[in-house]
């Protein structure tokens, strides 16, 4: 889980521009709206992650993703089946 | 209801994958498909994407508690011409908002409303800022000349899902606000 969660925030640090909020955010932050992460790199993010674990993740899938936490469980759950 | 969102094209290749063909899956509409037959690959995609996110914000507005999945939303194209393009968006076959895009060489702004009617009576202007800090200072100095309103009462708040809010005297005002940033391009709508 944690090894997950690291791989996650390295790629989602890549499209953060401070990343000094990791410091002040909630412990289950949001992506665009806590990180600051632009909305257009939504795509750039989805596709670093279907590449990294060899999973798809399609747009109902897409929708239910807000926090970094939906993110691994996406992965764990994909990755699973 | 409205809503606005702007793509700057300033390395837009090299910057995002946006308009790459991996992202196709992520951005079309099973129905946008055949669009690729009459519009540039990197133009129909920021298109679609900044008339799928303007729908996307109309439906927080409206109280939509969902992440934004693009492939969700279908654009219909009804006119282009002169670089203006105008249509509709629609969510699982319903209509969401009525939009038009101006596209110039450096970057695509959509502005979007529920009814088309409203469209004309849009307030937008795009800006450019050098610093993320001078953002909101301009939007204000921006608002308090259209309206003619001193920017010291001028006040710009985001809610908890970042819906921005414009404060006027203390108050919350009735004049609805979309904002949009990319690069350094500021696009600012309202509705008063």
């Amino acid at each position: 889980m944690d090894t997950i969660k690291n791989e996650v925030k390295e790629i989602l640090n890549k499209y953060i521009f401070d990343k000094k909020i990791w410091t002040n955010a909630p412990e289950n932050p949001r992506i665009i709206l806590d990180l600051k992460i632009n909305s257009a790199r939504i795509v750039d993010i989805v596709l670093d992650v279907e590449e990294k674990y060899g999973i798809e993740i399609d747009d109902k899938a897409l929708e239910k993703i807000i926090t970094v936490e939906d993110v691994i469980n996406t992965i764990k759950l994909k990755a699973d089946k | 209801m409205i809503a606005n969102d702007i793509i700057s094209f300033i390395n837009i290749e090299s910057k995002y994958r946006i308009a790459s063909d991996k992202a196709l899956k992520i951005i079309f509409h099973p129905d946008e498909y055949n669009l690729l037959n009459n519009y540039s690959q990197v133009l129909l995609s920021s298109l679609l994407w900044t008339c799928k996110e303007s729908a996307y914000k109309i439906m927080m507005k409206n109280g939509f508690r969902r992440a934004f999945a693009p492939s969700l939303y279908c654009v219909s194209i009804s006119a282009s011409e002169n670089s203006i393009f105008s249509g509709t968006v629609s969510y699982n076959n319903s209509h969401v908002c009525a939009y038009y895009s101006g596209v110039t060489d450096s970057f695509i702004n959509t502005i979007a409303a529920v009814s088309k009617k409203s469209l004309p009576f849009i307030f937008h202007k795009i800006f450019s800022v050098n610093t993320s800090e001078e953002k909101d200072v301009r939007i204000c100095n921006e608002i308090s000349k259209s309206l003619n309103i001193p920017v010291s009462n001028i006040e710009l708040k985001r809610n908890y899902w970042g819906i921005p809010e414009l404060i006027i005297d203390g108050k919350k005002s009735n004049i609805e606000i979309s904002l949009s940033n990319d690069a350094s391009y500021i696009s600012l709508a309202y509705l008063s």
